[in-house]
């Protein structure tokens, strides 16, 4: 005769749901230390009249003053506007530009394919510090790209292209990366589909319009997160290229912040250059929701 | 409400364990701020009981080959004659200074000297604490070794004296003598100027011959604002008052010719194309000083003596002295050529530092004319003066030729100021009216505001 014993209602919760929860606990704490204290301690410090010399960072509490220099001064809003061009240009031209890139070579059948695409993928393995300080050399007004246009121009010195010549090697170095992405996903399109729209007599633009893209679409997602959050916090290809300039105009978030916090003779505000950080945690924090959103409605 | 529970003790638990990290880490700062009240007692003694002291040291002087040589035969002679002490040098580079002494000075783990950037950053280190005062460490026989180096204003602030120059430089132009003569114009003295108007007029020869007039970098804004202070100097009857400080200090309103006419001089050399337009956008210290030692330019809108020991030897040698200085260029007929005599590297004393007494005999030995010699030995313009009528022996023409005027008489252009809103609202105001997005009275009048000028 076998005796049976019933555990307590609290161990058969602690061993049930307890016990696993707790495992978290470490992973959380590193989570706490790492990612959440940052963010906390920015938006406190966002509050302080902070240079960063300071042993004492809370010695002078100054309520919402930092924001409103922040809002004041025209080359934050430079720096707003050219990350949302910078954010937008990635998620769009750049993903645009990959796809069209991968469906041509996953199609086209060239013979030297592998090599093609290595060629264009290859951009996305050197450092962004080197290809920056390539480019700079390239674009400069003594530069190849001059001497190739037979014009006399300062690319990095142009208030108005400054940010885009930024963008524009931005796209070159990490359009591959979004290639080989796609060039993945177009792997999985069955064959025997277009080969049906073929028999049904399906041009080009409508087997890629009604078929691929709409395969693709999941991929598509991806690299425009992807993009999002590696655009947000673009920092080495600015500052190599342009440090900002000239006077501030290709300026973006992260760089500003580090001017108002590191630069040497720059403002030493660093209670600013917090409230920046935090301004972008909050825009980050947006876009994750909308797009947390909009990947559920997708599943739906 | 079960799933309440259950995050309700997660958290708690993490809280429990983060908490107890940071009481473990709470207690070994108690434990180490213990130990230093313990061993908190005059060098000296420590230093003769032959107890290992290690005295670190910082600055900005990153890629300096002539500095580093300098320090690395100092700290022998100064780990000689105080045994028991070593000192640890470490280099930033300039621009990445600020990232190392921030988290330094706020985290309470600062070195024992370090640099500080003259001039504003000056004033926010000085303020929090950090630095000792110096003013009375200094005696009768350091202060002659410095000369007038002492009287820095960028070393003073509030009546303290918080840094002291290591070496220093006469901020100025460099040039080519044999590209200047090949285009048809005579090398002049380094204490001399050309006027604006004598730039302009070698902008076709110099383009005729494939040459730039002058090479600039005008990403670090001091290479507006330096020799923009330098341009209203020029134009004053005498070196004090100082106008620019009373335009700073609000006194005087920013909105008047004298300060009009230092845009104009940027504003010329800019539309004539004596520099090219994308000096906007570079660096003066590897971009276009670069450019210029591979001979693209005539002239190098310098910044500094450190250039010295970065010539090529092949045309900055005793029998082919091809590199020349010149002052800044005269703004006007009636302007009067003025210095920008400058300190490179500073250094002060941590105020919290455990061997502070160490730590000022370490930059007593800096500014000693054995120290002297030994810099100049690596192509460093020392701060502490040199006898004229007594001078080492220099095998670097231009080095030579700096520390000359350096220790020349001169009218003294200062660059340091302490209104870094209004410091910093120049040097964008003058590239802006260069890029063409502000004028000039414009930015008078931002000045006026921010200097709190009241009419």
């Amino acid at each position: 005769m076998s005796t049976y014993h019933r555990k307590k209602p609290i161990l058969r919760f602690w061993d049930n749901t307890g016990k696993p929860y707790s495992f978290l606990v470490p992973a959380l704490t590193v989570f706490l230390f790492i990612s959440l204290s940052p963010v906390i301690m920015s938006l406190i410090l966002s509050f302080y009249d902070f240079t960063g010399y300071d042993a004492n960072i809370f010695k002078e509490f100054i309520g919402f003053e930092n924001f409103k220099i922040l809002f004041n001064d025209r080359y934050f809003w430079i720096s707003f506007r050219n990350t949302f061009y910078f954010v937008g240009a990635s998620i769009s031209i750049q993903v645009a530009l990959a796809l069209f890139l991968s469906i041509v070579i996953f199609f086209g059948k060239f013979k030297n394919s592998v090599l093609i695409r290595t060629v264009i993928f290859f951009p996305a393995v050197l450092a962004p510090v080197s290809i920056s300080l390539a480019w700079r050399q390239i674009l400069s007004q003594d530069g190849v790209l001059n001497q190739i246009l037979r014009i006399d121009f300062s690319w990095l010195s142009s208030v108005n292209l400054a940010i885009w010549c930024v963008i524009f090697v931005s796209i070159w170095q990490w359009v591959g990366y979004n290639m080989i992405i796609f060039y993945a996903g177009l792997q999985s399109i069955d064959r025997t589909i277009l080969e049906a729209a073929d028999v049904d007599g399906a041009n080009w633009s409508g087997k890629i319009l009604k078929i691929v893209i709409p395969t693709v679409t999941p991929v598509i997602i991806l690299n425009v997160i992807l993009n999002l959050i590696g655009s947000f916090r673009v920092f080495d290809i600015v500052y190599v290229l342009t440090r900002g300039g000239p006077i501030h105009n290709s300026e973006v978030f992260t760089t500003i912040m580090y001017y108002y916090s590191f630069s040497a003779n720059g403002p030493n505000k660093m209670g600013v250059g917090s409230s920046i950080a935090f301004i972008m945690f909050v825009i980050v924090i947006i876009f994750g929701v909308i797009r947390i959103r909009l990947m559920r409605r997708g599943e739906e | 409400m079960k799933r309440i529970l259950l995050w309700a003790i997660v958290v708690v638990l993490t809280l429990t364990v983060a908490s107890t990290f940071g009481l473990i880490g709470c207690k070994e700062e108690a434990d180490s701020e213990e130990s230093v009240g313990e061993e908190d007692r005059p060098i000296e003694e420590s230093v003769t009981e032959k107890e290992e002291v290690v005295l670190r040291f910082t600055d900005w002087q990153g890629g300096n080959d002539g500095i580093l040589k300098s320090y690395q035969e100092l700290i022998g002679i100064f780990e000689g004659e105080n045994p028991g002490a070593t000192l640890e040098y470490q280099q930033y580079t300039v621009t990445t200074y600020n990232e190392f002494l921030k988290p330094a000075l706020s985290g309470g783990t600062a070195p024992d000297l370090f640099a500080v950037y003259p001039g504003t950053d000056l004033v926010e280190v000085a303020e929090s604490g950090a630095l000792r005062d110096l003013k009375d460490d200094i005696d009768d026989e350091w202060k002659s070794w410095l000369g007038p180096a002492y009287d820095f204003k960028g070393m003073w602030y509030d009546e303290g004296l918080w840094v002291v120059a290591q070496d220093v430089w006469t901020e100025c132009i460099w040039y080519h003598k044999d590209m200047l003569q090949e285009i048809g114009w005579d090398a002049i003295d380094s204490t001399d100027a050309f006027s604006v108007e004598d730039y302009i007029a070698m902008v076709d020869p110099a383009s005729e011959a494939g040459y730039d007039v002058i090479l600039a970098g005008f990403v670090e804004t001091w290479c507006y604002f330096d020799p923009y202070f330098n341009f209203i100097h020029q134009q004053q009857d005498s070196e004090k008052p100082d106008m620019v400080e009373q335009a700073m200090n609000g006194e005087i309103s920013w909105q008047q010719d004298i300060f009009r006419n230092g845009f104009t001089v940027f504003e010329k050399l800019h539309e004539a194309g004596v520099w090219r337009q994308d000096a906007l956008s570079m660096d003066y210290q590897v971009q276009a000083f670069g450019d210029w030692l591979e001979r693209k330019g005539i002239f190098m809108w310098g910044q500094g003596d450190w250039f010295a020991g970065s010539m090529k030897e092949e045309e900055n040698n005793p029998d082919n002295p091809n590199i020349g200085i010149v002052q800044f260029p005269l703004v006007n007929n009636s302007s009067t050529v003025a210095f920008n005599k400058n300190f490179g590297t500073d250094i002060g004393v941590y105020s919290q530092g455990e061997n502070q007494e160490l730590a000022i005999e370490w930059i007593k030995l800096t500014n000693s004319p054995r120290a002297a010699e030994i810099f100049i030995s690596n192509g460093v313009n020392p701060a502490a003066g040199v006898d004229l009528n007594n001078m080492p022996e220099i095998d670097n023409p231009i080095l030579e030729e700096c520390v000359k005027l350096y220790n020349s008489p001169g009218r003294h252009s200062e660059v340091y100021y302490y209104n870094p809103d209004a410091v910093k609202a120049l040097g964008d105001g003058i590239g802006n009216v260069l890029l063409g997005v502000d004028t000039v009275d414009n930015v008078l009048a931002q000045l006026d505001d921010i200097c709190g000028y009241q009419g």
